[in-house]
């Protein structure tokens, strides 16, 4: 790549970190081209001012910021700030296992300091994200100025310390090279100072004109405190705007749901410790963003043993929550209401309350009959203790009829409160977009500002919005100057972008100051990691405060403003300050509870629906990409669908009898095939049709379609989602978003899919285990061939006598599928993504994967209703480990903590450990995936991990760097290393605590514990590996009324 | 040998002369068109074999269609399938000269070369198959200042030994009977390039009696070196499987059973290239239908061991009671999806050799040449089962995964068997594809024999 200015470090470039998003340093670049605007011609900086005006944006250059590669004309503060990325990187430089030498490039240490920075040591700071008006809140490692890693905020509750994969790979955008960087007009680039300027002076024109009653923002729904007020101030210079909220995967109805039963929007507060039965309708609560916390106490009750509790999972798909459950009922999405109502019927014998709302349900008998009788049973046995949640797809009348089964089943106050809800504005779903579409159509709209995440994508097959919002750019780009104005806001150029008159990059939640509200109404506050990569870039608040002409001043400044205001200006303001900043919460803030009287008689004023005839459309965010803004991020497009495991793609995913009665061909159950070709269908809803690869996954209501929203995306930046996947919005009516009668025929196509996982027969291994809790006072005995010391003529190596021997054990009835351990350790260990091609053919790197396995039986699980169980798999750490044996070189050797150490270094690439691994957890750089990172990419790297080159195998070390850290740490002090002192990052991800780290040589922790518990064996026990992880047998807990004796 | 059957080991009545100017005749002969146009497409396949290895060097392993958990694909499958090919030579070089079986002499001199080309096509496999191929030499036993060495546990490092030993000792077996036959070349030719390339390689040979003496011992030293090798390399080939704990794989009947398979397709492979050839290079007079009446009962015997390690192997997986064997054997072989391979080899390998049962078949040009490329294929196909199929599925349901070879692969396959007979070719031009001295040592005794001996 040629950079404009010759004499820089060749081939590498670092970022920018600007210091207060103004402009200065931009006056030292070299004289600028002539260019359209006279704004442009004194701000351009030397990459860009080369390519202007004929390209807009070079093309080479579209991974580095303006400026990037000068680093002359950095000021000289800003070099120092620079040290750190290059020590950073040097690190991954130098400790790369062989082939590129380190670049040519000065180092220079620091001079002093910076505040609490010890080069080589990890600096961690709490944070929030936000996702469709979600916050998580956020513990964000960073590493000599550079974050690293996200993981939860341990605490906060609604975090706990896990953090799921879609969190967890906020650290992948924040250095995804295809981020937005420029400030667009009309599709060319243009100077922030000349939006600045337009949006002031139209402002003015606006307010003048009528108080700004044309002027509308579109945003994502919110809590934050700081942008009300934001919000506020703007409405001060245009009382007339309007501010809408909408996003596509919305609570709306929800919230709309507890309006109906009490009257006012509340937010239901589970509190699933409590629940010894629990019925989840449509309801995946476990694939929770933000809220690891409710999967934390779903797994908390799941312990085996007396207080177990039950799970009943009635819905359309067999997702995450649904695979966990006893009992699982399949069920049209559509017909979740009739089935409440049949349930509330029986339930209500003595709760004259209840009654009338039974009426209008299904009848059910056989299978389904006995299900719903056992089920009212099992909740009346259970009054106060029993919880149902319903799914956020079904109608509110659904939320406002579980709302009330709750109440009169004694579980308000117990398994259940109620709060207020942690956005201000609940009209977040399809009802106002269209409102909005209307709006525009109508002429009524003068200016528009965009900051929802891409509603010209996530729209609606009757409300399109994009075409909307095209017209009225192009309207505003004709319209006299400074009186019409489009901006949309993102992180990448999208397809609302697209058609926006003005864009703006938006900077990284990591790199902005802000704050938001959790669900429990806790304020978050966001400190920014890292300076914004790139100058152009502005954070929502920024953005907002251009409306007032404050968008240059700091917003760190504004932000403490803000809080100073709201807490009323006190002395101790700044200690209190950092107190809040350190623990990334604003003390006592969550709601209180509220009371809740359910008003029955509006329930039960509310007709019931019917559900679909013939074939469904289901509709559902996407486990990865959630509503499609993930869809650039390919950790995400790369972690294994946690059902289906498909990869790089989605799928129509049908029941096997609904394949069976769509007469498809070569789907996926039975046998593989050479080739993978799936069959594709044709959906039509109403007059649009689209063409599905189908996906069969055993457990899935039959007659449905279901269908993850958030794939082919078609926006020009995000590069790695692009085109991949089918877009479910093409099909999405705005009045029935989830559900929907749909025609579904064969087509004679077919369509590659890639899933990391075919479907075989396990030949009743005893691989993953799960047995009822009826037996679990015999799990000792029926195990005892999966445990002890295997025979063996040499004799083994004694490890009894070290300090450490380390040892893991995973709780297979706390897993959940939700990979959120994938993308830790991905994070963790820098594990590259091959893409498609290469999963196809099974070169997937993940360290740590997580099996699913089907389970029949010759009772309730059939092939239709199948159990599901899954299986996260590391390197066992074998005490005698097949691959050591086997390689010439001596490159995988054990530790003499019993660990099975892999030396990159050494190795020469025979693939014969692999060979000889019977987990198959070793992973073979087939080609050089880390060779193509850019400069920028590699920022994101884990400096303590070696980024491993081509022809070398790599497998899970147990987080080997974080052991010596700590060993590091306690021999400093002159201590042994406590128990839970080291966590792995698979064991750190994870929400439900299924993996357990530590000594066991020390009786007393927490995984010698596990592994002396009953449910504990080895998996391949028989082959005399002796590993160091050991499984704990799921226990299910069926009502024994289910079973057939 | 006693007389079964009635073809005479040299036909007519020959004399040193008339052998000197048959034997010798194709290394004089200018080029035919039959060789230049045979040369000129197998020439393109060496081209095709060193693009191959490039490319695989430039990108990585990744080109081939190797994955988890299919380490191993076509590149071992190939190694393993040359060093069997190999095999017929040292066993005819070797061992049948201990036994002292006068019908080797017109057959070890081609069948060695086929060994050492073949152990060439072998090497290059796993030279090049490893992730960083530019660290082989740490398979090496050399005093490392990193203070490791070589991990002497492991069956590759085996390998290491036991191949380059084969190479090194075939090459010189080969080399030292040249030697009689390179002299003559010099003495009989007209030109002098020649004469000088091959003065330089006869060592000054002179034929006197001393020079036939030591020639002798040092032929028989080489001779009971090589013996063991043929019993050891593909032993240690083996161990390679044996030695791992794949079902499959971890057999003890692996040794026996991959050298009788190395000598079964190794000879077919001089059957399917000596047939042709001793027409071709007019030699048909003294390599006749008794040495392949000969080579395919090596062929039958063999192949009938080949079977009984098979049946051996399902036994075993029965009788063990493991269902990780079980399953591989009764299950994914003969029904996965991979069984056609399956059930050719079984074709090829236990089926087809029965011919050889009736002399008439062990002397039919057809027959032979279908069944020895049969054999071939078998023997490829049995390690394609024994290495793709048990890797294809072995401990965990959830790493199961096909394997598809690729391009570069099938490219490469295809470059080494060109490159083979590239090699062959380029030999039968230049040095003579039989061992003139030895079969005019063997003439004499038969001419003796026929005047009634002294």
């Amino acid at each position: 790549m040629t950079m404009p200015n010759s004499n820089k470090a060749p081939g590498f470039v670092l970022p920018v970190l600007k210091e207060d998003g103004s402009l200065a340093s931009a006056a030292r670049a070299e004289p600028a081209k002539k260019t359209d605007t006279p704004y442009n011609q004194s701000y351009w900086r030397s990459l860009e001012a080369k390519y202007q005006p004929e390209s807009p944006v070079n093309p080479f250059a579209g991974e580095f910021p303006p400026g990037a590669s000068e680093m002359d004309s950095v000021a000289r503060r800003d070099f120092v700030k620079l040290l750190g990325a290059s020590m950073g990187l040097a690190g991954v430089g130098f400790g790369s296992s062989c082939g590129s030498p380190p670049q040519t490039e000065k180092i220079l240490p620091y001079h002093k300091n910076p505040d609490g920075l010890t080069v080589g040591n990890a600096q961690h700071y709490a944070t929030v994200m936000t996702m469709g008006g979600v916050a998580a809140p956020l513990l964000v490692t960073a590493r000599e100025g550079r974050p690293v890693k996200i993981e939860g905020n341990p605490d906060h509750p609604m975090s706990a310390g896990a953090a799921g994969s879609i969190e967890q790979a906020g650290i992948l955008s924040l250095y995804d090279p295809h981020r937005a960087k420029l400030v667009k007009r009309s599709g060319q680039s243009a100077a922030k100072k000349a939006l600045l300027e337009t949006i002031a002076r139209t402002v003015t024109n606006l307010a003048k004109k009528d108080g700004g009653k044309g002027v509308r923002f579109l945003t994502e729904p919110t809590g934050s405190p700081l942008l009300a007020e934001l919000k506020a101030r703007v409405l001060e210079k245009l009382p007339n705007a309007r501010f809408v909220s909408y996003t596509a995967i919305s609570a709306q109805n929800r919230h709309d749901g507890a309006k109906l039963a009490f009257g006012r929007v509340l937010e239901p507060q589970y509190d699933l410790t409590r629940a010894k039965v629990l019925l989840s309708l449509d309801s995946d609560f476990l694939d929770a963003y933000g809220d690891a916390g409710i999967t934390k106490a779903w797994s908390a009750r799941r312990a085996p043993g007396e207080g177990m509790s039950r799970h009943y999972d009635v819905g359309p798909e067999l997702g995450m929550t649904g695979s966990v459950a006893d009992h699982r009922l399949r069920l049209k999405g559509s017909e979740i209401e009739s089935f409440l109502r049949a349930l509330i019927a029986k339930v209500a014998a003595n709760k004259p309350n209840l009654a009338p709302l039974g009426t209008g349900g299904g009848q059910y008998g056989d299978k389904q009959g006995a299900f719903l009788d056992a089920l009212a049973k099992d909740l009346l046995a259970n009054a106060g203790q029993a919880v149902v949640l319903v799914g956020d797809r079904q109608s509110p009348v659904v939320h406002a009829l579980g709302y009330a089964l709750n109440a009169e089943l004694g579980g308000i106050g117990q398994t259940v409160s109620f709060i207020k809800p942690s956005i201000d504005d609940t009209n977040t779903a399809g009802g106002s977009l269209k409102a909005l579409t209307d709006e525009i159509n109508a002429g009524a709209v003068d200016a528009l500002v965009v900051t929802a995440w891409n509603p010209a994508y996530a729209r609606y097959a009757d409300v399109d919005f994009g075409a909307a919002l095209k017209k009225l750019s192009e309207s505003a780009a004709k319209a006299p100057a400074d009186t019409k104005l489009v901006l949309s806001w993102g992180l990448y150029e999208d397809e609302t972008a697209a058609v926006s008159q003005w864009f703006v990059p938006a900077s990284h939640p990591l790199e902005s100051w802000g704050d938001a509200r959790a669900l429990d109404g806790s304020v978050l506050l966001q400190q920014p990691l890292v300076e914004p990569l790139y100058a152009e870039t502005m954070s929502e608040p920024q953005l907002y405060a251009a409306f007032f002409a404050e968008a240059e001043k700091s917003p760190l400044a504004t932000l403490k403003e803000s809080w100073k205001k709201r807490i009323g200006d006190n002395s101790n303001f700044d200690s209190t300050w950092d107190g809040w900043l350190r623990l990334g919460v604003v003390a006592s803030s969550a709601h209180a509870v509220e009371d809740a009287a359910i008003d029955f008689g509006t329930i039960s004023q509310q007709a019931a629906t019917r559900p679909v005839d013939g074939f469904e459309l289901a509709l559902r965010g996407d486990y990865k990409l959630h509503d499609g803004r993930y869809a650039n991020s390919t950790w995400l497009l790369e972690v294994p669908d946690p059902m289906t495991k498909l990869v790089w793609d989605n799928a129509a995913i049908l029941s096997p009898a609904t394949a069976k009665k769509l007469q498809l061909q070569g789907t996926n159950d039975g046998n593989a095939t050479w080739y993978r070709e799936f069959p594709v269908i044709a959906v039509t809803v109403g007059e649009k049709t689209l063409k599905l690869p189908v996906f069969v996954l055993p457990g899935c209501a039959d007659d449905v379609v279901n269908l993850p929203l958030g794939w082919g995306r078609t926006g020009a930046g995000e590069k790695s989602g692009k085109d991949i996947g089918v877009d479910a919005y093409a099909l999405r009516q705005s009045a029935t978003p989830y559900f929907v009668s749909a025609r579904v025929e064969a087509t004679s196509d077919t369509y590659e899919l890639v899933t990391t996982q075919e479907h075989w027969d396990m030949n009743k291994r005893d691989v993953a285990l799960q047995a009822p809790l009826s037996q679990l006072h015999e799990m000792h005995e029926k195990l005892e061939h999966l445990n002890g010391v295997p025979p063996t003529l040499q004799q083994p190596v004694d490890y009894s006598k070290v300090e450490y021997k380390w040892g893991m054990a995973i709780d297979l009835n706390a897993c959940t599928g939700c990979t959120a351990c994938i993308t830790a350790c991905q994070a963790e260990n820098n594990i590259p993504v091959v893409g498609k091609k290469s999963v196809k053919r099974n070169r997937e790197m993940f360290w740590i994967r997580v099996d699913r396995y089907f389970v029949t039986d010759d009772g309730e699980q059939t092939i239709d209703d199948p159990g599901v169980i899954t299986q996260p798999i590391t390197c066992q750490q074998c005490e005698t480990a097949p691959c050591e044996y086997v390689c010439p070189v001596n490159a995988t050797t054990h530790s003499d903590e019993g660990l099975n150490d892999m030396v990159y270094n050494r190795c020469i690439g025979t693939r014969y450990c692999s060979n000889n691994c019977p987990y198959k957890v070793r992973r073979f750089n087939y080609f050089h995936y880390n060779g193509e990172l850019s400069a920028v990419e590699r920022l994101g790297k884990n400096p303590d991990v070696t980024v491993r080159a081509r022809g070398v195998m790599e497998k899970c070390t147990f987080c080997v760097q974080r052991i010596e850290r700590a060993r590091i740490e306690y021999r400093r002090v002159g201590q042994k290393i406590p128990d839970g002192a080291i966590k792995t990052a698979c064991q750190q991800g994870c929400p439900t605590g299924a993996i357990a780290f530590g000594n066991l040589n020390d009786p007393n922790s927490e995984v010698s514990k596990k592994h002396a518990d009953a449910r504990r064996y080895n998996l391949l026990h028989d082959l005399g590996t002796r590993p160091r992880n050991a499984f704990l047998v799921r226990i299910k807990n069926p009502n024994p009324e289910l079973i057939k004796s | 040998m006693s007389n079964e059957s009635t073809t005479p080991l040299i036909i007519g009545k020959q004399t040193d002369d008339t052998l000197t100017a048959s034997l010798f005749d194709f290394v004089w002969k200018p080029p035919s068109d039959g060789f230049k146009k045979a040369l000129g497409p197998l020439m393109a396949g060496v081209g095709l074999l060193g693009f191959c290895i490039f490319w695989l060097e430039l990108w990585g392993v990744g080109v081939w269609g190797n994955n988890t958990p299919v380490g191993w694909g076509f590149d071992i499958v190939n190694f393993v399938w040359w060093i069997g090919i190999g095999h017929a030579g040292t066993l005819i070089s070797a061992i049948l000269l201990l036994f002292q079986q006068k019908w080797r002499t017109s057959i070890n001199r081609a069948a060695e070369a086929m060994t050492l080309f073949a152990v060439a096509c072998a090497l290059m496999y796993p030279t090049f198959h490893t992730g960083r191929p530019w660290f082989d030499w740490w398979m090496l036993p050399y005093p490392s200042t990193l203070g490791v060495g070589p991990q002497f546990k492991s069956p590759l490092l085996w390998d290491v030994f036991a191949v380059s030993t084969y190479g090194t000792v075939s090459l010189l077996f080969w080399y030292v009977g040249l030697i009689p036959d390179l002299a003559a070349l010099r003495d009989v030719t007209k030109s002098k390039a020649a004469r000088i390339v091959y003065g330089i390689f006869s060592l000054g040979w002179r034929g006197s009696g001393r020079h036939w003496q030591h020639w002798k011992l040092g032929y028989l030293l080489l001779a009971s070196l090589s013996t063991p090798l043929v019993l050891s390399v593909h032993s240690v080939v083996s161990f390679d499987f044996a030695v791992s704990h794949l079902p499959g794989w971890h057999a003890t009947i692996f040794p026996p059973y991959f050298v009788a398979g190395a000598v079964f397709s190794g000879f077919a492979m001089v059957v399917t290239i000596m047939l042709p050839a001793s027409k071709i290079l007019g030699i048909d007079h003294v390599i006749t239908r008794r040495h392949f009446d000969n080579m395919n009962k090596v062929i039958l015997a063999t192949g009938m061991i080949v079977s009984y390690g098979y049946a051996m192997e399902h036994f075993m997986a029965w009788y063990s009671g493991s269902e990780y064997e079980s399953t591989l054997f009764f299950d994914t072989r003969g029904k996965g999806p991979y069984m056609w391979f399956y059930w050719g080899m079984l074709f090829c390998n236990c089926v087809a050799p029965q011919l050889y049962w009736s002399t008439k078949m062990r002397n039919s040009v057809g027959v032979m040449m279908v069944v020895s490329i049969l054999v071939n294929i078998g023997m490829w196909l049995e390690r394609f089962v024994i290495i793709v199929i048990s890797l294809h599925r072995d401990f965990l349901p959830s790493s199961w995964a096909m394997y598809v070879p690729t391009w570069v692969d099938i490219g490469m396959f295809l470059g080494t068997i060109c490159f083979f007979f590239t090699a062959m070719l380029l030999f039968f031009k230049f040095l003579p594809a039989v061992a003139v001295a030895e079969v005019k040592e063997f003439n004499h005794d038969v001419n003796l024999a026929a005047e009634g001996g002294h």
